[in-house]
This record gives structure tokens, sequence and C-alpha cells, in this order.
């Protein structure tokens, strides 16, 4: 059931963040919706679901932006491994491990994005000048927002997920 | 750490790597320049769309709440205002047709071809935005159904708007000026200094036009229009302002912050250039 909410929300969240959220900036950053849902996928389900949950959600916004297809599933699957390994680490229900988590997931998403970009159309010059303020502003402006969705996320994807607490033999 | 660890941790670091080397390859066969899409990236466009233009639709109306509540005496001083300006418009205008009407006889005077035919337009709503922070392009709801094809150019009743990326059957996607990565051949209308307009990378909306020698006039208000070198946009329309002057890092070549005369945030509907004789206008 909440697997189809789940997916309910990838929907709402790539229409809203290409329509009303677009014009909403914030010293040129848009929301990330898709980017907060990862980390907190992350954060509460594990490395795995995770890594799998910011890999499909990326191929979505791939698929519809038709540029650089993969870039944004492979970085969005970066930030769910972060909030997986933060999950091993602090109690996922502290706040401030929420807001961390999806600042450093969004600082890490957004330069190794750049980076895939930046090598596969063979230095096209991404990085321009204001470009590191610019994904200051987005950890910013998603980490406030992550706080805010933070009880719709832990309800998602908190519960009955407790059995993954245990420590990932892998890593 | 155990053999068996090191070994699943090898395991995991191998797919790693060969999902990143798959992931860079299909990204660079991806890339901006080009202009066919899959059917996969087409459906999920063309199943989106109407949701996302309901919710444009329920945004912007809900944006003119506030308009039905401004005060008579405001709509009054404003009508008033409109008025002289239409009055003063139409006079220019009457003053242009007669230019153009000259410009038309000399050039058959002198036998110059071009920039009789009159340009042909597809009018289209802006259904949505790119959601990254990165690209600057935006879906339009007309596509190959409308004749509307790869590399057409887009304008709004303000200006220069970008240029069609890719077409699905019922929508395309217009790359804008702000995107980085789709530079702009342009000049100053007045001294007619040619240059490249590109969007920057801070995102503040602001273009910039770069390749402007040193020691030419640029100055502060002056208009960018067009060149029409390239042969990718129209020559002629226009782009924006030139907003600051400063020197570039080298010291040999100038550059200047351009305001957009699109607002990006407030488009709403757009005109796609179908005729490709529209050059020289």
């Amino acid at each position: 059931m909440k697997e189809i909410f789940s997916a309910c929300f990838l929907l709402l969240a790539l229409v809203l963040q290409s329509t009303i959220l677009a014009n909403l900036r914030v010293g040129g950053a848009k929301l990330d919706l898709i980017l907060i849902a990862v980390s907190m996928s992350g954060l509460w389900q594990g490395y795995a679901r995770g890594m799998g949950r910011g890999f499909c959600y990326g191929l979505f916004e791939d698929l519809l932006a038709a540029r650089y297809v993969f870039s944004h599933a492979l970085s969005k699957a970066v930030a769910g491994l972060i909030g997986g390994w933060a999950r091993e680490r602090f109690y996922p229900d502290f706040w401030l491990v929420c807001l961390a988590v999806i600042f450093i997931g969004t600082i890490v998403h957004e330069i190794s994005f750049l980076l895939l970009v930046e090598i596969a159309s063979g230095g096209n010059d991404f990085f321009g000048e204001g470009w590191f303020l610019v994904v200051l502003a987005s950890a910013i402006y998603n980490g406030v927002a992550g706080l805010v969705l933070h009880p719709l996320f832990r309800w998602l994807y908190g519960e009955g997920q407790h059995a993954s607490l245990k420590k990932a033999s892998w890593f | 750490m155990t053999r068996v660890r090191r070994f699943r941790l090898l395991i995991y670091l191998a797919t790693g790597g060969l999902v990143v080397a798959l992931g860079l390859w299909v990204m660079g066969a991806t890339g901006s320049s080009r202009e066919q899409i899959s059917t996969v990236e087409a459906v999920v466009r063309d199943i989106l769309a109407p949701l996302q233009s309901g919710v444009q639709v329920i945004s912007r109306g809900m944006a003119g709440i506030d308009d039905f509540f401004a005060s008579r005496s405001k709509l009054k001083h404003e009508n008033e205002e409109l008025k002289a300006r239409i009055a003063e418009l139409e006079r220019e205008l009457g003053e242009l047709k007669e230019y153009r009407a000259e410009v038309y006889r000399l050039r058959n005077l002198l036998g110059i071809a071009g920039g009789e035919g009159q340009a042909q337009y597809v009018a289209a709503p802006v259904l949505a935005c790119s959601p990254s922070n990165w690209y600057e392009s935006i879906i339009i709801g007309a596509g190959r159904d409308k004749g509307i094809g790869p590399g057409m150019a887009v304008v709004s009743e303000w200006g220069l708007v970008g240029r069609v990326r890719n077409v699905s059957q019922h929508t395309s996607e217009v790359i804008t000026i702000l995107d980085s990565q789709a530079p702009v051949a342009a000049m100053l209308q007045e001294n007619r200094v040619a240059g490249v307009v590109q969007g920057t990378a801070d995102k503040s909306g602001m273009l910039e036009m770069v390749y402007l020698p040193y020691g030419l006039k640029v100055l502060e208000g002056q208009t960018v229009y067009t060149s029409g070198l390239g042969s990718i946009y129209p020559k002629g329309l226009r782009i924006g302002y030139v907003s600051k002057v400063t020197m570039g890092p080298s010291g040999l070549m100038q550059k200047a912050y351009v305001k957009p005369f699109v607002d990006f945030s407030r488009l709403e509907e757009v005109l796609v250039i179908t005729s490709p004789g529209v050059a020289n206008r």
C-alpha cells in the first residue's frame, strides 16, 4: 500500500517540481522533492532501498529531461547511499540527523551530477562562475523543506522497517 | 576483514564501476546536442503533459486572485496610462510601417533577396519547466502534430525565448537562452558590435555577452539583438539590454551582463517560428 503512495508521491513531485516549484527559486536553486524523498528513504530503509529508489526516481527525471540520461539516476543513487550510511550510525528520527542527511546528500548529489555531465559532455563548462553558491542554496532549501516534510517520510518509509536497523555486513 | 567480506566488497565495487561506466556511455549518447528523443522519453513526457498543464492552469488562476481585488482607482489610473502608451505605440507603428515599405522598395531597387517573407508562427502554451537546477528548458504544448521541428526559434511577446531542442507527438522541449549550453550569436543594436550571449552558472536569471573586443564602446542600457550568425536564430530578435560591463579575466575582452526582456517565470505562451525564410527580418 505504501509503495502505491510512494509512486503517487513521485508523480506528484515530478509534476510540482516542473510547474509551481520551478518558479520558486531561492538563491538560484529549485526545491528537489525527489532528492528529499531519496535521502529519507536511505535514512529510514537502508542502503539498498535508498540507492534503488534514488536510481529509479532519478531515471524518471532523466527520461523527462531527455538529456544526459542516467545522470540523475546515478547521482540520486549516491544520495540514497548517504542516507543509508547515516542510518547505520545515527538515530533516524532525530531532526538534526534528517537535516544533515538532506544537506550533505544534496551537496554530494549536485557535485556528482555536475561531474558526471562534465565528463559525459567532454568538458562543457557546467562548473561556471557561482555554481557552488547554487549548490549551497539548494542544500539549505532542501534541508529546511525536508524538516517540514519529515513526518510524511517517517510515515512513508519508517514504519515496519526496523529490521534493517542491524548493521549491514557488507560495508 | 575476512576473505569473504573482501571478496563481496570487490564485487560491489566492480558492479558499481560497471554501472557508472555504462551510465557515462549512455549520457554521452544522450547529451545536449541530441535532437531525437526515444519512444520511452516521448511517452513519459506526453503522459505528464496533461497533469502539468492542469497544475499550471490552477496555479495561474490562483495568481490572478489578487488582481481581482485590485482597487478601482488603481485600475483607472493604469487604464489611462495604457491608453496613452497605445497612442504612442500606434504613432511609432505608423512610422515603422513607412520605414518597412521604404526598405522593401530600396531592396527591390538594389536586387537584394530576402526580407519580404512573412514569418510563420505556431502558438503554444508553456506546460512545464525543467525540475533540475542546471537545465533551463521548458516544455510547450505543441509538437510534431503542429509542424514543429528541432532547431526552430521560439519567441514571446517580449523577445527571444530559445530554440526547440526535441519534439514528441504533442509536446516540444525548448532550451531557453538562460541555459549555458545554448549560446546565441548576438549584437548590440546601437553600434552593431557582435558577441555571444549565454546563460550564467549562478542561475541569477541574467545572461552574459562575451567575446566583446577591448576598446569597443559597450554601454549600459544598450539593446541586444540576435545577429543571425550561425543560422540558428533569425536576425533581429530582441534578447535584452546591457546592465553591467566588466573586463574579461585576460584583459583583452569585455564582458557585458544582459538582462533578458523575457520574464521566464511568467511565461505562459510562446510562438515558434516555423518558416525557415525569416532571416534578415
